[in-house]
């Protein structure tokens, strides 16, 4: 009987090659987005290359960043990669960085112990449900310096970032409080996590401010990929009267934007600029701050001055903003922008406030 | 309250999404009802779909033809229906392996070409439009119904077209009662002259044909673009309801229509006052699932010689 082997074969055949190409996959060509005419290294491809056999006089500051997503997910992942790039831009060859993304979370904790036994100096974990990862890799590596996105916790060498987006978001619900005909706006979020649920009473509250009548109409994905979800959820809002929708967060604003350009209703971004994912209909994007953080942050460790064992909140003041009203400045009414800008420039000042809510209850 | 449940707008939403959600879950459930009948579980499906999916949307972003996205989608997922069934008929091998290794393979490698077609860049290549819809004169104005069952894309036509045809195609002609034959006995058909490696094959390659178009249809009908996220589930999903229509077409249909059913309202229920928490809504599809398959499911196990390969002579 010549079956079995035949089979065991063709099944290990399959298996490898299977396994192969999805171990391909992640890996990202060398990206072609670095600006060319940089001396520097673009971010390297290969996170187990050798690190070159005689050093050059001045170390360059070695940072590695682990993502959850691919690093053109239009969304969350991208908006890190974007403040990588950032760091890239302004300190030249002086820093090295690689990345992994789609690492899986139970993979990330590895990636991390690699990382760190290849010498990075700063490691960067670019997911917030990644807690026991970060928090054994930055414990047995008490000599390198960790930072985590949208953690709880820190460590003796490990700094969290934390998106303190309820100021920007307050700004947008300001902005969809006037432009709303209806009194109907949206939001579709992804799960309801302190990050999500700042974004989201700080456009309930500019909203509510700008016009008290209006009502805010909230879906949940419950899933930060779910981009059929959440672009069925918006096509539900829609009909249900809202014609203004605030995609809050996760790649899944994808379908977010692109249910609200498919029915032209007028939509609002989050986490990074998001206006050329659905050009016709995003009027700005509520930004969280991780492109011109991640560089702050980039810098600081390199001079030996992250705030290890502390919170980084990435306010108005740190790099969250409104984004630019690109082609669609027309359709915010001039008095609209000026108040905005005023209530930017209260919050930068100092005399307004907006609370930190993290949960519903 | 209830008047949020019952306006017209609402109700056309509701179906609407309903058939938006049932449309390639049909289309892949028949496939697979396909290749099932006629002995051959191809778990691989879900790993089609993906491939199937980047396959129609890289087609039609560089040909700008719906058609060709489709027909490439198709023959993309007749490939892998190959591949399964040349480990099922040629090497007798475990199906529930080969189909698990067929799902992982498509995966990766549909992120693999993604990338080296694409590239990475901030520009998404997107289709400028998905698939037009057709709207049937006389019947589309009908209120309600007409919007959401008369003005479809020809596609959401064909699926409601196959589902009798493939029902009549099983009871009448005797190619379909061989299928069947070759998944109840294959020992039996076998004596009686039918070739049951053939049978198995081509049968096969139709579940990866459609299985292909389904995936196709996300990127170029309903999402116009591709992420590896678009056609996460819909091969499980599929499986899951053609086990719950009980290897039928009218119960296939049945079931995707309750699952895209109880999914629009999932939606719909968090935009209504309801003092519902959002997990409790988003539970609702898989719950209504789970009532349906413990209270009318019963007795349904599939064709006999499901997965058990065939193996003419025992010497």
């Amino acid at each position: 009987m010549k079956t079995p082997k035949a089979f065991l074969l063709l099944a290990s055949l399959v298996v490898i090659l299977a396994l192969a190409l999805n171990a391909c996959a992640p890996a990202p060509a060398a990206p072609t987005e670095a600006p060319k005419a940089e001396p520097t290294k673009a971010p390297m491809t290969e996170p187990t290359e050798a690190p070159p056999a005689v050093e050059p006089p001045s170390e360059p500051f070695r940072v590695a960043m682990v993502l959850g997503c691919k690093i053109d997910d239009g969304d969350w992942c991208q908006a890190g990669y974007e403040g990588l790039e950032e760091a890239i831009k302004q300190f030249g060859d002086k820093i090295e960085t690689t990345y992994t993304e789609d690492t899986t979370i139970p993979d990330m904790e590895k990636v991390m112990r690699d990382f760190a036994t290849e010498g990075y100096d700063l490691i960067i974990c670019h997911s917030s449900i990644a807690k026991e990862g970060i928090m054994n890799a930055a414990k047995d590596f008490p000599d390198t310096q960790f930072v985590w996105t949208d953690g709880d916790e820190t460590l003796p060498n490990l700094a969290v970032v934390r998106s303190m987006t309820q100021e920007a978001s307050y700004l947008a619900g300001l902005i969809a409080g006037k432009l709303t005909q209806s009194n109907v706006v949206g939001m579709v979020g992804a799960m309801d996590i302190p990050s999500t649920h700042r974004g989201y009473a700080g456009f309930e509250m500019g909203l509510k401010e700008a016009n008290p009548d209006a009502k805010l109409l909230v879906n949940w994905t419950g899933d930060f990929v779910d981009l059929k979800g959440a672009k069925e959820a918006t096509l539900s809002q829609i009909e249900a009267g809202a014609d203004i929708i605030h995609g809050n967060g996760g790649s899944l604003n994808l379908g977010t934007l692109q249910g609200a350009s498919e029915k032209n209703v007028l939509a609002i971004g989050a986490v990074r600029d998001q206006y050329n994912l659905a050009p016709s209909v995003v009027v700005t994007s509520v930004e969280w701050g991780f492109k011109k953080g991640f560089a702050m942050i980039i810098g600081e460790a390199m001079e030996g001055k992250l705030k290890v064992g502390d919170f980084y909140d990435l306010g108005l003041a740190e790099g969250a903003e409104l984004s630019d009203y690109h082609d669609n400045a027309s359709k915010v009414p001039d008095d609209v922008k000026a108040l905005v800008e005023q209530k930017k420039k209260d919050i930068l000042s100092g005399t307004l406030e907006i609370p930190n809510i993290e949960s519903g209850s | 309250m209830i008047e949020q449940f019952t306006s017209v707008v609402f109700l056309t939403g509701f179906l609407a999404s309903m058939i938006r959600m049932a449309t390639p879950i049909v289309i892949v459930a028949l496939g697979e009802m396909v290749t099932e009948r006629s002995g051959i579980m191809n778990l691989g499906i879900e790993g089609i779909v993906w491939i199937g999916a980047f396959a129609g949307f890289a087609t039609t972003i560089l040909t700008g033809s719906y058609i060709w996205g489709f027909l490439v989608g198709g023959i993309v997922g007749i490939l892998f229906g190959l591949i399964m069934s040349v480990v099922a008929v040629e090497f007798h091998g475990h199906q529930i392996v080969a189909g698990l290794g067929i799902w992982i393979l498509c995966n990766g490698l549909s992120g693999l070409l993604n990338r080296s077609i694409f590239g990475i860049s901030t520009e998404r290549p997107t289709i400028v439009a998905t698939l037009p819809t057709i709207p049937i004169p006389g019947l589309s104005n009908i209120p309600i119904i007409g919007e959401t069952l008369f003005n479809q894309n020809i596609i959401v036509y064909l699926t409601i077209l196959a589902v009798p045809l493939i029902n009549f195609f099983f009871k009448e002609i005797s190619w379909g009662l061989n299928i069947d034959a070759v998944g109840e006995q294959p020992r039996a058909a076998d004596a009686a002259g039918l070739r049951v490696g053939v049978i198995r094959t081509l049968s096969a390659c139709f579940g990866g044909f459609l299985a292909g178009i389904g995936g196709a249809y996300l990127p170029l009908a309903l999402y116009s673009i591709y992420t590896n996220d678009i056609s996460t589930g819909l091969g499980w999903m599929a499986i899951v309801v053609l086990v719950f229509g009980k290897w039928r077409p009218w119960g296939i249909l049945g079931g995707a229509l309750i699952f895209g059913a109880a999914n629009a309202l999932k939606w719909r229920l968090q935009n209504t006052d309801l003092p519902l928490p959002y997990q409790i809504t988003l539970m609702l599809p898989y719950l209504v699932t789970l009532v349906m398959v413990i209270f009318f499911v019963r007795g349904g196990s599939g064709p006999s010689a499901l997965a058990k390969p065939f193996v003419r002579s025992e010497n």
